[in-house]
């Protein structure tokens, strides 16, 4: 039995169902032609069949080998990311673009491995600067200022 | 003889003194790109779209199109002196350029890649120039039915070829389909699936989806491994070849240099099993077929010609017929209509101007990319030594700054967070990618075909199966989706298939 194929298709299956109790809210025809719920309504199958056939396969087949999963420190660092770049998303308008990118910067940074203390503070103030040059100067980005409005 | 008069003048377009920046500014930082492991042409101009906002269609086109042939150099030099495909169709380049490198001949195989690179690239834009505008012309006279049937061609084409599960593949094209119907109805404007969300009435971004997927699904590939790989060394003398290698490439080159235009044409083929043709091919034809993987010069040409070739080929639907092929191209078209631009056959009658300082821009960048890639290869080495450890935060950071710039919304950052987790899962087991991101591209556009020739012909759906071209097209779409029933009958195609999958 693979779980994965079985715990992948079942995802999708459930979107499936999830976009078919959508889709019967809209009219499937409008004055006799396809109305707003006619592709949704064809997609949700297909992605029902598709689903039902991964979790089938998955049944039927033998465990899954070759996928190459992190070690755990692997899935702590794809979680550190994952969340620093929500706390950014979060703190971007509060805080500012040029405070958030350097505070990620030196957090992944660290966290990543890097111990030079010269890296650790030169690449979040070079890399916010100049990402800040690029989009809020060059490209004319509002990007938000924060704490840091003196910046004009 | 009209192409000649329109491409004099995409000349003069391409050669503008900003045109020429930017084509030179494309290869470079596409070739940087493409040196980075796992980081292949699709998430280079999808993460580096937003740079391109500041300017006008062409040169953004010119920028994008620098990346992809860039990348598609850049994807060698790791192949080469690190035996790690910079990206997918870079693979094959692996079995002989390392083996050379490890001989100490890593520069003669970077040379004789960038000579490949540049013959294919040219030959391939050649092509382009010579069969995009009669394409063109015989697609004015397509209506919906014939869009609605090649679109369907295109998606069935990248999910039955892509990966080794049509399954997978069709159920990322359908969920591809389904985020395309969010937002506003394309016939009655009523708000579908955007749970009242204001911001979801234009639907969801396509560029927070293509970035999260392979710009941060990339990066979180890039953290969750740290494999430290041992990197050649080579310099510019050792770049030169003799005149044996290149007597020993020359047919490898042009024949891998057709069979990657040929491939790259077919959608969702590509430059990957074009790359893998090439070299199965030159296996084949070889006295010495023992050799490949040894370290022989052709083992190189065959390939990288090939997988050059291919862009052209490749951006003959997209430009004529508004239909990408592949995710690269998916991502271009998605990008394009961001400055208003919808390719298609019109483009070659109402955007004269872009089509064909478009396609000037590619012969230059294919010359630029042959000086850059003999003369500069050791400056591409040192991007190799930028650890990950910063180099994954940058990218993400980047990410995060493009995709806040399109909209300035804060919304469009948190689905490519959600989509980054989701494109990094997806590559772990093996479900492609490609379908989902050609089906969100193609779905508004399919969805009004369908519904319009469902309106011409008064419901009847028989309509796309009785006028003589989409009927064409249909029953290749409906020979690609029995094509597993088919294979038995075809055992050479699907021998070439398995193999290619296998790789």
């Amino acid at each position: 039995m693979d779980r994965l194929e079985m715990a992948a298709g079942g995802l999708i299956l459930a979107i499936g169902i999830a976009l078919l109790v959508g889709a019967l809210d809209f009219p499937l025809s409008l004055n006799g032609v396809p109305g707003p719920g006619f592709l949704p309504l064809i997609v949700a199958i297909g992605i029902i069949a598709c689903g039902g056939t991964l979790v089938w396969r998955g049944v039927l087949s033998p465990p899954r080998e070759g996928v190459r999963w992190p070690l755990m420190s692997g899935w702590a660092r794809v979680g550190l990311m994952l969340v620093a770049m929500a706390a950014s998303f979060w703190l971007m308008e509060p805080l500012g673009f040029i405070v958030v990118t350097a505070g990620f910067m030196a957090v992944m940074v660290y966290f990543l491995g890097e111990r030079s203390w010269r890296i650790m503070t030169m690449v979040p103030v070079l890399s916010a600067v100049g990402l800040y040059v690029v989009f809020a100067v060059w490209l004319r980005v509002p990007l938000p200022k924060g704490i840091i409005t003196f910046l004009g | 003889m009209e192409f000649l008069s329109h491409l004099g003048m995409g000349f003069g377009i391409a050669l503008s003194p900003a045109n020429l920046l930017f084509v030179t500014l494309g290869v470079v930082m596409g070739t940087l790109i493409g040196a980075l492991p796992g980081i292949g042409p699709v998430a280079g101009i999808a993460i580096l779209i937003p740079l391109t906002f500041g300017m006008n269609a062409i040169s953004a086109m010119i920028l994008m199109c620098g990346i992809y042939y860039g990348c598609m150099y850049g994807g060698t030099i790791t192949s080469v002196l690190m035996n790690v495909p910079g990206e997918s169709s870079t693979i094959m380049t692996c079995l002989d350029g390392y083996a050379m490198a490890r001989k100490g001949r890593a520069g003669p195989a970077l040379t004789i890649a960038a000579i490949a690179s540049f013959v294919a690239g040219t030959f391939s834009v050649v092509m382009l120039t010579l069969l995009a505008p009669p394409i063109a012309e015989a697609a004015l006279s397509f209506g919906p039915p014939e869009y609605f049937a090649l679109m369907m061609l295109g998606l069935t084409c990248v999910s039955a070829l892509t990966g080794d599960s049509a399954a997978r593949g069709y159920g990322m094209a359908f969920i591809g389909l389904a985020l395309a119907t969010v937002g506003l109805d394309p016939m009655t404007g009523d708000p579908r699936f955007n749970f009242g969300n204001l911001e979801l009435l234009d639907g969801v971004g396509f560029l927070p989806i293509a970035v999260g997927l392979f710009g941060i699904g990339t990066v979180l590939g890039m953290i969750d491994d740290t494999v430290k790989i041992e990197i050649m060394k080579t310099t510019l003398r050792e770049m030169i070849i003799t005149r044996k290698d290149l007597k020993d490439s020359t047919m490898p080159i042009l024949r891998g240099t057709v069979i990657g235009f040929a491939t790259g044409v077919l959608p969702g083929a590509g430059a990957t099993i074009a790359s893998f043709l090439a070299y199965a091919t030159e296996k084949k034809l070889s006295k010495t077929p023992e050799l490949f993987g040894t370290g022989i010069i052709q083992g190189v040409a065959a390939p990288e010609a090939a997988n050059n070739g291919s862009t052209g080929g490749a951006m003959i639907p997209l430009l004529t017929l508004g239909i990408p092929g592949s995710s690269t191209t998916a991502v271009m078209l998605g990008a394009l209509t961001l400055f208003n631009i919808q390719p298609g056959p019109l483009l070659f009658t109402k955007n004269v101007d872009f089509v064909w300082g478009l396609i000037a821009s590619m012969y230059i960048g294919n010359v630029m990319l042959l000086v850059l890639n003999t003369a500069f290869v050791p400056a591409f080495v040192f991007i190799l030594r930028v650890p990950y450890t910063i180099l994954a935060p940058l990218i993400a950071i980047f990410c995060m700054v493009g995709v806040y710039s399109v909209n300035y919304s804060i919304l469009d950052l948190w689905i490519m967070l959600v989509f980054g987790f989701i494109g990094y899962l997806a590559g772990k087991l093996d479900y492609p990618l490609a379908p989902l991101v050609l089906a969100l591209v193609l779905g508004r556009p399919l969805e009004e075909a369908l519904r319009q020739s469902m309106k011409m012909s008064q419901s009847d759906p028989t309509t796309f199966f009785t006028r003589p071209v989409s009927g064409v097209i249909m029953a290749m779409v409906i020979a690609v989706i029995l094509w597993p029933q088919l294979k038995r009958f075809f055992p050479k195609a699907a021998a070439a298939q398995a193999q290619a999958e296998a790789h």
